[in-house]
């Protein structure tokens, strides 16, 4: 009795070893139908949706996400909506803005309570998924925000400053954009971008100062204004694709 | 009794299995670590089908390449062309929808089957494996046939995981087999690596045979090819699937942490170096032979002749040093493994002053071009050795004719670096290093039946590039002629003991120095053909040479 199950595990013993033996010799025929399984390397592929978290956005204190869709080889677009929780700790409040009409040098002071969108088309040059890319676009960001605004103007007494607080601004943006996109590890993505365009800051009822050297009076009216530059941006963004 | 014979035979049938499983197992070891050097190509290779041409080339640019490094380029943005005679792109077709957004690299493109055989490799970082893929592709629309075949596979390590292609693929007369080698020491490897590779006790490789069905005929896993360090050179196989092997077993190692140039006089008078030669049948029996023993080869090949069913086998005798001494040449049945001819055919002093004694009129001479020299001959003044042809390290084609003699063409070939130091205002000095590779005369050689030169011919020739080329000419021996075909020129080369001068093509010139990653290619009998690419976009650009008929 001992032999016969000896025996039998033997031989179940040989038989799983020879099955092993002929999946591995079965390993060197030429194969078609396990592609998927050669090329995992670990990242995912034939990914067609991407978010992203831009840098530029997030270092003026927009909190949000851009989200990319693949929708043809040649085609994507990214949608993004951000909010302003805070003051920007960087350039945004200093820049200047220029007017149409004379009001002394007008500067940003503060932005706030703001929120923005962003649309993106892109065409790409390389690449077919949102894992990997070269492309060109055009950006377009339209932000909303009330704004704090200081004025400064030269009166024969010295300089006046004006302050007004709360003001509804609005940011709109247009660049002609180039960037790449690449898969890092698993499902990350790292990108850059360079683009060149122009913006307009538009403001609502703003105050207006008009000073008159023989009354030597400031007089102020209200006015919407508009502000615009030409200018280059660069970005640098995160992602993870799904 | 019974039950104890039956036992016996089933534990020694497990213990034969178990054997043969570890025997695979064992294949994932011996891994080298290895210097990692690639290059961006845009343009892989061309081949002709009927009346029209098959390129498989990437579309990137140079500029981006510098300024963003290698892993900035796009992934697996390769394109078969279709050309019609004119070079008018018919077709375009992508890499198979598998393949996008991975790291596939094509590797060159083949008629089999009747059909455009494209062929890819992938570096698979997780599974630490290097995958070798085949894509079969509709000769007339370019369309893919079915999805791609994984043919082969080896092992690569954590450094190796950008490392080119370690497979060497080679497809049969009739296009209706292709044998795929994958040898290790086509990895290149530091002098560290290539003593622990001779340490090991043997060298090996592995195969495998497919036919056009992608049926595996024969296949072979770590088999044992010579001792210590050798490298597989060439491979051939006829259309029966009977595989020949090349390699040179490089025995002595020098164990110096320096190698100096005069170590190269003890190399190859104390070598024990040899060729080594593997024919394996489409059974899995194999044959090995030896040959040429303590003769160092600097550069070997392989030359299959479908008549006669003969492997020609060609080695320049010479380490490299001085350059080459002689001319090896041997001659194998395929078949019946049988050793036909055996020659050692040295230059002598004679030959190597009447070929040194052939002048090219027609080269100009600037200054800097005489510096060079002048350095060159100091350099040689050196190492002089009337018995060598010095330089003569490339050997590039071979050919049978008619009568069964071998028509060799080598290439002098040598580097130099130039060292540009730089110091700025804080007085930080840094220093750049330019390689330059010099592709200089080709020079032919006629033997006869025996392997004794009868005569050669000289083409005058210097490409200084920073660049390294993979093939600087092609030849094409047709009629009993020689034609040669540079980037610059081509024509007929006389077998006269002098220099034959090449006809400079008419559209060369303008745009020369802007064109890249050339390639030749034998369109017919009687037509070479020439293809290069400009930097930023490929410019099909047909310069052929008209043979005579």
């Amino acid at each position: 009795m001992k032999y016969k199950l000896l025996c039998t595990f033997m031989f179940v013993c040989s038989l799983l070893a020879a099955q092993s033996s002929k999946s591995k010799k079965g390993s060197d025929e030429p194969d078609n139908k396990n592609i998927e399984k050669y090329l995992n390397d670990g990242r995912v592929g034939h990914v067609n949706n991407l978010i992203r978290l831009r840098c530029t956005p997030t270092f003026i204190s927009y909190m949000g996400l851009s989200y990319e869709r693949r929708l043809a080889e040649k085609f994507g677009v990214e949608a993004g909506y951000y909010v302003k929780t805070s003051k920007s700790p960087i350039w945004e409040e200093y820049r200047e803005v220029y007017f149409a009409f004379p009001s002394g040098e007008s500067k940003l002071q503060s932005t706030h309570n703001g929120s923005g969108f962003m649309i993106f088309p892109k065409y790409y040059k390389h690449g077919k998924y949102a894992n990997n890319g070269r492309y060109v676009g055009i950006q377009y960001c339209n932000r909303s925000y009330k704004t704090d605004l200081v004025t400064s103007m030269y009166t024969s007494t010295g300089y006046f400053d004006g302050t007004q607080t709360d003001i509804k601004s609005n940011y709109q943006s247009w660049f002609l954009v180039t960037g790449n996109t690449r898969q890092v590890g698993p499902r990350f993505t790292f990108g850059f971008e360079i683009g060149i365009g122009m913006n307009q800051d538009k403001f609502k009822a703003i105050n207006v100062y008009d000073y008159d050297y023989t009354t030597q009076k400031i007089s102020t009216t209200q006015k919407d204004a508009k502000s615009s530059q030409i200018t280059a941006m660069f970005d640098l963004s995160f992602g993870v694709l799904f | 009794m019974k039950f104890k014979l039956l036992l016996c035979f089933l534990a020694i049938q497990s213990l034969v299995v178990a054997q043969k499983n570890s025997a695979i197992k064992e294949l994932s070891g011996a891994e080298y670590i290895v210097e990692k050097k690639d290059k961006p190509s845009y343009f892989q290779n061309a081949i002709k089908i009927g009346d029209h041409f098959f390129v498989i080339a990437k579309k990137t640019d140079l500029a981006y390449y510098n300024f963003f490094g290698y892993a900035s380029l796009p992934h697996s943005d390769f394109k078969i062309f279709k050309l019609d005679a004119k070079m008018n792109v018919k077709l375009v077709a992508s890499v198979p929808a598998e393949f996008a957004d991975k790291d596939v690299q094509a590797l060159k493109i083949e008629k089999f089957n009747n059909q455009l055989c494209a062929l890819f490799y992938f570096n698979n970082k997780k599974q630490k494996k290097q995958y070798l893929f085949a894509q079969m592709y509709d000769v007339k629309n370019c369309n893919p046939i079915g999805k791609p075949y994984k043919i082969a596979e080896t092992m690569i390590t954590q450094k190796e995981r950008k490392v080119g292609c370690i497979f060497k693929i080679n497809f049969s007369d009739d296009a209706s087999k292709m044998l795929v080698t994958a040898d290790r020491s086509n990895i290149t490897r530091s002098r560290r690596e290539k003593q622990a590779a001779a340490a090991q006790k043997n060298h090996t490789f592995s195969y495998w045979l497919i036919n056009n069905e992608f049926k595996l005929i024969n296949t072979g896993k770590n088999v044992s090819f010579g001792k210590g360090n050798t490298e597989v050179l060439d491979q051939v196989f006829d259309n029966d699937g009977n595989m020949c092997i090349l390699g040179f077993e490089e025995a002595n190692i020098k164990t110096k942490s320096k190698f100096r140039a005069e170590d190269l006089d003890e190399l190859e008078s104390n070598t024990n170096s040899q060729l080594i030669m593997k024919i394996i049948r489409p059974t899995g029996e194999s044959e090995t032979i030896t040959f040429a023993e303590g003769e160092y080869f600097y550069s070997a090949m392989m030359k299959y002749n479908v008549n006669t069913g003969n492997v020609a086998v060609v080695g320049l005798l010479g380490s490299g040093g001085y350059g080459a001494k002689g001319i090896f040449t041997q001659q194998v049945n395929i078949k019946t493994a049988e050793v036909l001819n055996e020659q050692k055919t040295l230059f002598g002093t004679n030959l190597v002053s009447e070929i040194n004694a052939v002048k090219d009129e027609g080269r100009k001479t600037s200054s800097s071009k005489t510096k060079t020299k002048q350095k060159e001959s100091k350099r040689s003044s050196k190492r002089a050795n009337p018995d060598y042809l010095y330089n003569f390290v490339r050997l590039g084609e071979c050919f049978y004719n008619d009568s069964n003699e071998l028509i060799v063409i080598g290439q002098k070939y040598y580097t130099y670096v130039e060292v540009y130091t730089t110091t700025d205002s804080k007085g930080r000095t840094t220093t750049r290093y330019v390689y330059h590779y010099v592709y200089g005369d080709i020079i032919s050689f006629k033997l006869d039946p025996e392997g004794n030169i009868e005569n050669f011919a000289v083409v005058f020739h210097n490409l200084d590039t920073t660049v390294p080329v993979y093939k600087d000419y092609t030849a094409l021996y047709s009629g009993e002629k020689l034609y040669i075909m540079t980037r610059s020129s081509g024509g007929q080369v006389a077998f006269n003991n002098s220099a034959s001068k090449l006809q400079t093509y008419k559209e060369y010139g303008f745009s020369s120095k802007r064109r890249y990653y050339a390639d030749f290619m034998n369109v017919s009998d009687n037509e070479m053909m020439h293809i290069s690419s400009k930097r930023k976009h490929l410019v099909f650009s047909l310069i052929s040479v008209k043979l005579d008929q």
